[in-house]
């Protein structure tokens, strides 16, 4: 016996089909309203007690459908149902929940409606506006051969008006009904193409929560992410600063991203390895954001360290939406998005503008966005293209020393008066193209395809250290301001595959499924990092990298997935990447400024070569309908800044072993609650280099730490999120001491700099409708976030401090408009976005301090914006 | 139930606050006080050629100090352990300690320091800085005056030299550092401790060629009084040699 989990039944009735004549105000009733493709559709009836319709009214017929997919780890059941708006295209213009069961079920409901297509209704052979409700009958998943359809949970009770039932369709795609005014059709679908959750450390944050708090840019949707803090520390152009269980991830070091498929890390990055800079993200477009913590999947690759984010892009409601936001520090931005009616809910055009002022000097910025993504249903496959184009440029403050704010010879949000400070500016651009294929084929097999490519252009004039620098180029140059230029274009290419069937060789007894993937992708790179004199034009006066890195990545993973109960999963899976890298460093061997290079040609070319390789486990017992225990083991690693590779390195990567184990539990279907505890090991860590401006080695490190992560929705509209991270970090084989370094910043046995042990996170939100006033829909809505990072130890023994951080949203609406407010930092706490420690010398009239002290990137005030948002 | 939700929250956010004192960072800020003084109390001691020397006056512009984690200092410490950023005069002939200031830093081993003498190169600066202790001695790193005798002559002298860095050397470098040969080694804790810097002039006069600047200044019968030392008499180099490289300040730790 096969334990399929057969489970989705959908059923639409179409049990009411309306619309509004021109200057009407109170619905009409079908028989008697003039239609009016521009109308807007009304109820005439209560929900769920469908009127017959006139004879002349023909009801909309499916063209096309979309299985709802039973979500993954849910045990609810019953009958949810939409309540859809069809244009006189045919096309889904609007859905929305007319009966919930569950939060989930409605959004897989609601996710499937939006890749409906009908013909329209049409009245005396006209096609107009109508509003239907379509139910979706879920029954949690059981044991059942593999009927590919079956009936309806209780259609009748759902639609008693029903008409006839449609034939038996084929399983995993809707068979369209035949045309009648109303009838009952059974659509069957079939479990999602792979289980997502793997451990208790796994987590999906919804749109709902996503729009909860105030995002003040795109990016900001991660600090939903349980034990994932961010910060903004080099102005719009920069990449955050991420730092996620443990780990300070930099610009994205220990995190791999992927935004609408995209991988969004840049490998071997000047301004730091796996450098992701997410700044082109509309938070408007974001429609999941999923967490993969740890490393147990196998289709986590490089930089899974820490774990993965995965960002599905998508638009739920549908309509042009402009958004316009105002407020301090002549922070000013600008959304327009369309997402077309009737088209799939990851079929959206967006363009955001962003400009601020800044808050304190020389913050001044600008980025812009556009995001276009469509979306196709063709048969078993579902294709998607996306392209993306980001420019941004900002002023940088840099950092300030703390003794120096202390004795008040500078301000917290000032910058150094010096030109070398007031240069410091950052300018990115990007361009990103993707095209996707999934599949699912009628015996529970599927497969996704996918190619990509991406152009990456990425200029820094920075100074973190004030006078400190000696050119390593010209003789007796020095003390010239430590403006540090860096550059990085990087062209890069990719495909990715994956291939999902049921393995019959194991026979009935166990339901099993192997999984093979292949991710490739190749980077050309060029780079370089230069001193800047800034009181002469930006004049170069030392040159420390000029060189050019081919890096690919070529990585293959089997995944065998096996239902050995009906409680107990577990997956075997092992993934392997091999990893090739060329360089060219035009500087290497270079003779120091005092010394002849007369008899040699400067420049040092190498190749490494290494394959990462490790198996990938979880398992997860459902030991109760409320309770599940999860134990996951994987081995990952993190590619290396080429430029640091020998000729002939081996093993040129990191290696990553990961364990977590942990419980949710489920309260009902609304509450739910995670536990989960890790230890991480990396065999060879980095950690920030003031001098140089990047990431250098530290040696193995450790981390054992938990989460906690709760999330509930007790009332329909009301949805709050409270995570809890901790983590002990150490340090457990730093470099040894040299004669350039004899004393190393960092000792065996002590905690990693930068990393808080303590990252907590609260997101609540509530809307609902108000009612209407006249003819247009009357809501509101308010929402907050509280972001809580503790103190945290720096090198040399200083701590930054800890701080809280509060945003608040809250917006009425009169449709199409609302109006809201936007407050960021609303207790207006000064804290820093990033702290660090190391030598500087910012008094070139002084003698030079050769201590280490504090220095601080300061974090934004608070700040204010209206918002007006206009819905069509 | 509320009663015990406030304590759960309570809790932790106790948690929360002492947590931080739990970590290790391995290391800590440390000040330690430091002290100078003189070790010639205007005894007379010998120097070359049987000649017999007594001070009036030595004074020295001491200062900044670094210490380093690094057997050898200079070019090899751009990261220090702790440093002393200022600049004092030092009564070379006064051996009662007297309190300079506090040397600032973190804690760990430290096993070399340097110094400057009132001059600090920099690298933003084509001159060195003068700092206070210099002005003090109207631009200069030192100034001695006494009388040298032998069984002929009796000779007034009086120097007054600067020490900074030289073109020809790296910038931003202190003029002295620590030998290889010296002992210095000290881990620093939170333990209290103070750093006693005592200087002696006598062992700068011991390449001093009186004969010679007898012989360059006219001495016979009678020499001016006092005879100014200037860069072009052996006695100035040799003074400043030995101050550079030969005779530094005894550092000792004392708790």
């Amino acid at each position: 016996m096969i334990f399929r989990r057969q489970f989705l039944l959908a059923a639409f009735i179409f049990g009411v089909n309306l619309y509004a004549a021109p200057g009407r105000t109170q619905p009409s009733p079908p028989t008697s309203a003039a239609p009016e493709a521009s109308s807007p559709p009304a109820d005439a009836a209560p929900s769920g007690t469908p009127q017959p319709p006139s004879p002349e009214i023909v009801a909309p017929q499916v063209l096309e459908s979309v299985d709802a997919v039973y979500p993954e780890g849910s045990q609810a059941q019953g009958t949810v149902v939409l309540r859809v708006t069809l244009n006189p295209e045919g096309s889904v213009e609007a859905a929305e929940v007319a009966q919930s069961v569950d939060p989930e079920l409605d959004k897989a409901a609601l996710t499937a409606i939006m890749g409906w297509k009908f013909a329209p209704a049409t009245r005396q052979g006209i096609a107009v506006a109508a509003r239907i409700q379509v139910p979706f009958t879920f029954t949690p998943p059981a044991p059942a051969p593999p009927p590919p359809v079956e009936p309806p949970a209780s259609p009748a009770s759902q639609a008693p008006s029903a008409l006839e039932r449609a034939p038996a369709p084929v399983p995993g795609r809707p068979t369209p009904p035949k045309p009648t005014s109303e009838q009952t059709v059974t659509v069957s679908g079939q479990k999602a193409t792979r289980v997502e959750q793997r451990s208790a450390s796994d987590f999906a944050v919804h749109h709902d929560l996503l729009e909860t708090a105030p995002r003040h840019e795109g990016v900001e949707v991660l600090r939903s992410a349980p034990g994932l803090y961010i910060a903004r520390s080099e102005g719009a152009a920069v990449a955050h600063r991420y730092m996620l269980r443990g780990f300070d991830s930099e610009h994205g070091q220990d995190i791999e991203f992927h935004v609408a498929g995209i991988p969004i890390n840049l490998p071997s990055h000047i301004h730091g390895q796996g450098y992701a800079d997410l700044g082109f993200l509309v938070a408007e477009t974001v429609d999941e954001l999923r967490v993969t913590e740890g490393v147990h999947d196998p289709k986590q690759g490089d930089f899974a360290v820490a774990g993965s984010l995965d960002l599905t892009l998508g638009v739920a409601r549908r309509g042009f939406l402009s958004r316009t936001a105002y407020g301090s520090f002549g922070t000013f931005r600008q959304l327009a998005l369309w997402a077309p009616p009737g088209e799939l809910r990851d079929s959206f055009g967006a363009v955001a503008f962003n400009h601020t002022d800044g808050f304190g000097q020389n913050r001044r910025g600008e980025s812009v966005s556009a995001i276009v993504q469509q979306g196709y249903s063709l048969d078993h496959w579902r294709l998607r293209g996306v392209g993306i184009l980001y420019g941004a440029r900002a002023d940088m403050a840099g950092v300030v020393r703390s003794d120096d704010v202390s004795a008040g010879r500078l301000g917290f949000y000032d910058v150094y008066a010096y030109p070398t400070a007031r240069a410091q500016n950052a300018f990115s651009g990007r361009l990103m193209l993707g095209l996707f294929g999934q599949y699912r084929g009628d015996d529970g097999d599927s497969a996704q395809v996918g190619v990509w490519v991406s152009d990456d252009h990425f200029r820094l004039q920075e100074n973190l250290t004030g006078f400190e620098q000696r050119s390593q180029t010209l003789a007796n140059v020095s003390g010239r301001g430590d403006l540090i230029e860096q550059l990085n274009y990087a062209r890069s290419a990719g495909v990715t595959a994956q291939y999902r069937a049921p393995v019959r060789a194991l026979g009935e007894l166990i339901e099993s499924y192997l999984e093979l993937g292949l991710d490739a992708r190749t980077d050309d790179i060029e780079q370089a990092q230069n001193l800047l004199d800034a009181t002469v034009h930006d004049q170069t006066w030392d040159r420390r990298v000029d060189a050019r890195v081919l890096a690919s990545d070529i990585g293959g993973y089997g995944d065998l997935d096996l239902h050995l109960s009906e409680i107990w999963k577990l997956r075997l899976g092992y993934r392997a990447d091999g990893l090739l890298y060329s360089v060219d460093d035009r500087l290497g061997n270079r003779a120091p400024a005092t010394r002849s290079a007369d008899n040699f040609i400067v420049g040092f070319r190498r190749s490494a070569m290494g394959i990462a390789a490790g198996p990938r486990v979880s398992s997860d017992v459902d030991a109760t309908p409320w309770l599940s225990v999860h134990a996951s083991y994987g081995e990952g690693y993190r590619s290396p800044e080429a430029r640091l590779l020998d000729d002939g390195e081996q093993t040129p990567f990191t290696k990553v072993h990961s364990a977590d184990l942990g419980t949710r539990f489920h309260f009902g279907d609304r509450y739910e609650v995670a536990l989960s505890g890790y230890y991480t090991t990396l065999s060879d860590d980095v950690a920030f280099d003031a001098d140089e401006g990047r990431m250098e080695r530290i040696g193995r490190t450790r981390r054992v730490g938990g989460v906690v992560h709760a999330e509930a929705r007790p009332v329909p509209g009301l949805v709050a999120a409270a995570s809890v991270t901790y983590v002990d970090a150490e340090l457990l084989e730093p470099p040894p001491q040299t004669p350039r370094e004899p004393d190393p910043p960092f000792r065996a046995g002590q905690n990693l700099p930068f990393v808080p042990p303590i990252v907590g996170r609260l997101d609540v939100g509530y809307r609902r409708a108000l009612g209407h006033l006249d003819t247009h829909k009357l809501s509101g809505r308010v929402g907050g976030g509280l972001s809580v990072v503790s103190a945290r130890p720096l090198p040399y023994g200083a701590f930054a401090s800890p701080f809280a951080l509060a945003d608040l949203a809250a917006g009425l609406g009169l449709e199409p408009l609302e109006l809201g407010i936007e407050v960021f930092n609303l207790l207006d706490a000064q804290y820093a976005a990033v702290e660090y420690s190391f030598v500087s010398n910012w008094n070139p009239d002084a003698p030079a301090s050769r201590v280490a002290a504090r220095h601080s990137a300061a974090g934004s005030p608070r700040t204010i914006l209206a918002t007006l948002e206009l819905h069509l | 139930m509320s009663q015990h939700r406030s304590v759960a929250l309570a809790a932790l956010f106790t948690l929360f606050a002492l947590l931080p004192g739990c970590v290790d960072t391995g290391s800590s800020e440390i000040v330690i006080p430091l002290e100078a003084r003189g070790t010639n109390p205007g005894t007379e001691f010998v120097g070359r050629d049987g000649w017999t020397i007594a001070l009036d006056e030595a004074s020295l512009a001491f200062g900044p100090l670094t210490l380093c984690a690094g057997a050898t200092a200079g070019e090899l410490c751009d990261t220090a352990h702790a440093e002393w950023l200022d600049s004092a005069v030092v009564d070379i002939l006064d051996p009662t300690p007297r309190a300079l200031g506090e040397i600032i830093g973190v804690s760990g081993r430290v096993r070399s320091w340097m110094y400057d003498l009132g001059f600090v190169s920099t690298l933003t600066q084509d001159e060195p800085l003068e700092l206070p202790a210099a002005k003090r001695l109207e631009g200069n790193s030192v100034h001695l005056r006494g009388t040298a005798t032998n069984e002929a002559l009796k000779l007034t002298f009086e120097i007054a030299l600067p020490i900074r860095q030289e073109a020809a050397t790296e910038r931003g470098v202190p003029v002295i550092a620590k030998n290889t040969a010296e002992p210095f080694d000290q881990d620093l804790t939170n333990t209290p401790v103070t750093l006693q810097a005592s200087f002696d002039a006598a062992p700068w006069f011991e390449q001093v060629d009186f004969e010679a600047l007898a012989k360059a200044h006219d001495c016979n019968p009678t020499c001016p009084n006092p005879i100014q030392i200037t860069p072009n008499d052996q006695a100035y180099r040799a003074i400043r040699v030995a101050i550079l490289a030969a005779n530094h300040a005894k550092f000792t730790w004392t708790h």
